[in-house]
C-alpha cells in the first residue's frame, strides 16, 4: 500500500508545486512508482511544470464524476504519472473537492507514492487535500509570515487528526534575518526534511518556453540535489543507506588486518 | 540602567549607520503559544465541551432517533426534538442515504449511523470533512465508553 502525501504550505508562492513536481521525479529516480495530483483546483499549474499540453480530461472531470480516474492520468517526465487540474474557472466553481478522498484511496494501492499538490490557505479545498492524504509535508520559506502560515496549516491538520511528517524549507539564501532551520524546527515542533537553496535556476526553469522541473532542466544543480535528499528522507532510503554504511563499516583493527592480508597475498602472487 | 543606555546607543548608531533591524521581537509568539488539543476525558459532556474548543464550533448536541438528548453543550434543547422529527421524515422518504446533512440557522444537523443525530452550531459553514472528523471523534469516544 502506497503513501499519500499532501504538500501544504498555508502561504501562497512558497513552492508547493515546485516541490511536488521535483519530489515526484526524485522519488521516481529512486525506483518508486509515483503519481502526482494537482489539487490546486483554482490556481492549477502542476500540468505546466510537468510539461503537459492542455490535457483533455482533468481532476475536475473526475471530481465532477464525469470521468474515471484512469482517464485523467498522463505521463510526466522520468516515469512520473500526473493527474492535472483544469484551467477553466467555470469548471472549478462546480467541482466537489471532497471527492478527492476517494480518488486518493483508489490510487493508493497502485502507486508507492501519491503526491498531492494542495492549494494555499486553509479553506475547503485544502482540507480536502489534507484529509485525502495519509501524511502531510509542510513547506515554508525562512521568513516570519511564511512560518506563521505553515504553523496555522499544521494546526488545521491536527484538527483533522492528520499526521504532519515534517517541514521542507524552501528559498534558503542565508540572508540576514532569515529564520534558521533549527528555529523553524523548534517553532513548528517538526523534523526538517531538508532545505532547498534559493536559486535562479528554479526561476529560470519557469521562464523557458517549455517549463521544466529543476531535476530535468538542471539535474546537477544544488537545488536538484536538495530535492533528491528530500526524496531519500521521505522514502526512508536515507535510513537504509545509513544502515548499509554502518553495516559495511569494519572495526579499525579488523580493517587493518584485512588490508595487510590483501597486501601479502598480492606480494605472494608476484613471487 | 546600563542596559537602557546600551539600547539607546545601539538604536542611535543603527540610525546613524542606516542599518536595518533584523531582530524578530517574538512576532510569532502569540501564534506559537498555541498548543494542540488532545482530549482526555471519561465524561461525554466534558468530551463534547473540549471537542467544541478543538474544532472552533459553538455547540454540539447528540440525540437518539426519538429526539431524546444523549449529551449536549447547549441549553437550546428544542432543536433536538425538531430535528429528530425531520430525520424521521427524511428517512422515511430516502432511507438509503448513509449521511444526511442539513444547514439551518447556523446549525449543522447530521444524521449518520442510524443510532444518533448530531447537531453542531458554528458561526461559519462547516465542510463535510470537518463534520465527518468531529462525528468520527465522537463515535470513537462512544465506542470506548460503552
Amino acid at each position: 500500500m502506497g503513501e499519500v502525501i499532501a504538500v501544504v504550505s498555508g502561504k501562497g508562492g512558497v513552492g508547493k508545486t515546485t516541490l511536488t513536481g521535483n519530489l515526484g521525479i526524485a522519488l521516481s529516480e529512486l525506483g518508486f512508482s509515483v503519481i502526482l495530483i494537482d489539487a490546486d483546483l483554482a490556481m492549477a499549474n502542476l500540468s505546466l511544470l510537468m510539461g503537459l499540453k492542455t490535457p483533455p480530461i482533468t481532476i475536475h472531470d473526475v471530481l465532477l464524476g464525469s470521468s474515471a480516474v484512469e482517464d485523467a492520468i498522463y505521463d510526466g517526465p522520468k516515469g512520473v504519472k500526473v493527474i492535472p487540474a483544469g484551467l477553466s474557472l467555470s469548471v472549478y466553481t462546480r467541482v466537489d473537492s471532497e471527492r478527492l478522498v476517494t480518488v486518493a484511496k483508489s490510487l493508493k494501492n497502485k502507486y508507492d507514492f501519491v503526491l498531492i499538490d494542495s492549494p494555499a490557505g486553509i479553506e475547503k479545498n485544502v482540507l480536502a487535500a489534507m484529509s485525502a492524504s495519509s501524511q502531510i509535508l509542510l513547506i515554508t520559506e525562512p521568513t516570519a509570515p511564511s512560518v506563521a502560515d505553515a504553523f496555522k496549516a499544521k494546526i488545521v491538520a491536527q484538527r483533522l487528526n492528520q499526521r504532519v511528517m515534517g517541514v521542507v524549507i524552501n528559498k534558503v539564501s542565508n540572508a540576514k534575518g532569515e529564520i534558521s532551520e533549527k528555529e523553524i524546527m523548534k517553532m513548528l515542533e517538526l523534523p526538517s526534511f531538508g532545505k532547498v537553496p534559493y536559486s535562479e535556476e528554479i526561476r529560470e526553469s519557469f521562464l523557458l518556453k517549455k517549463i521544466k522541473p529543476t531535476l530535468i532542466h538542471n539535474p546537477n544543480s544544488s537545488s536538484a540535489n536538495s530535492f533528491r535528499h528530500i526524496a531519500r528522507k521521505v522514502s526512508g532510503k536515507e535510513i537504509e543507506i545509513a544502515l548499509e554504511e554502518e553495516k559495511n563499516k569494519k572495526p579499525l583493527f579488523a580493517g587493518l588486518v584485512m588490508a595487510l592480508k590483501k597486501m601479502f597475498s598480492k606480494n605472494k602472487k608476484k613471487e | 540602567m546600563f542596559s537602557a543606555i546600551s539600547k539607546l546607543v545601539t538604536r542611535i548608531s543603527a540610525k546613524v549607520l542606516n542599518v536595518e533591524d533584523y531582530s524578530r521581537d517574538n512576532c510569532l509568539s502569540s501564534l506559537l503559544e498555541y498548543k494542540p488539543i488532545f482530549i482526555h476525558s471519561v465524561d461525554l459532556t466534558d468530551f463534547l465541551m473540549k471537542l467544541r474548543v478543538k474544532h472552533l464550533i459553538n455547540d454540539i448536541i447528540i440525540t437518539d432517533l426519538d429526539g431524546v438528548i444523549v449529551a449536549s453543550t447547549s441549553k437550546d434543547l428544542k432543536e433536538g426534538f425538531k430535528s429528530a422529527a425531520m430525520y424521521n421524515y427524511i428517512n422515511s422518504e430516502l432511507n438509503k442515504l448513509s449521511i444526511i446533512l442539513i444547514e439551518s440557522d447556523g446549525w449543522h444537523i447530521i444524521f449518520k449511523n442510524q443510532e444518533n443525530i448530531y447537531f453542531m452550531k458554528a458561526n461559519d459553514s462547516l465542510s463535510r470533512i470537518e463534520v465527518t472528523t468531529i462525528i468520527d471523534e465522537i463515535d470513537g469516544f462512544l465506542k470506548c465508553i460503552v
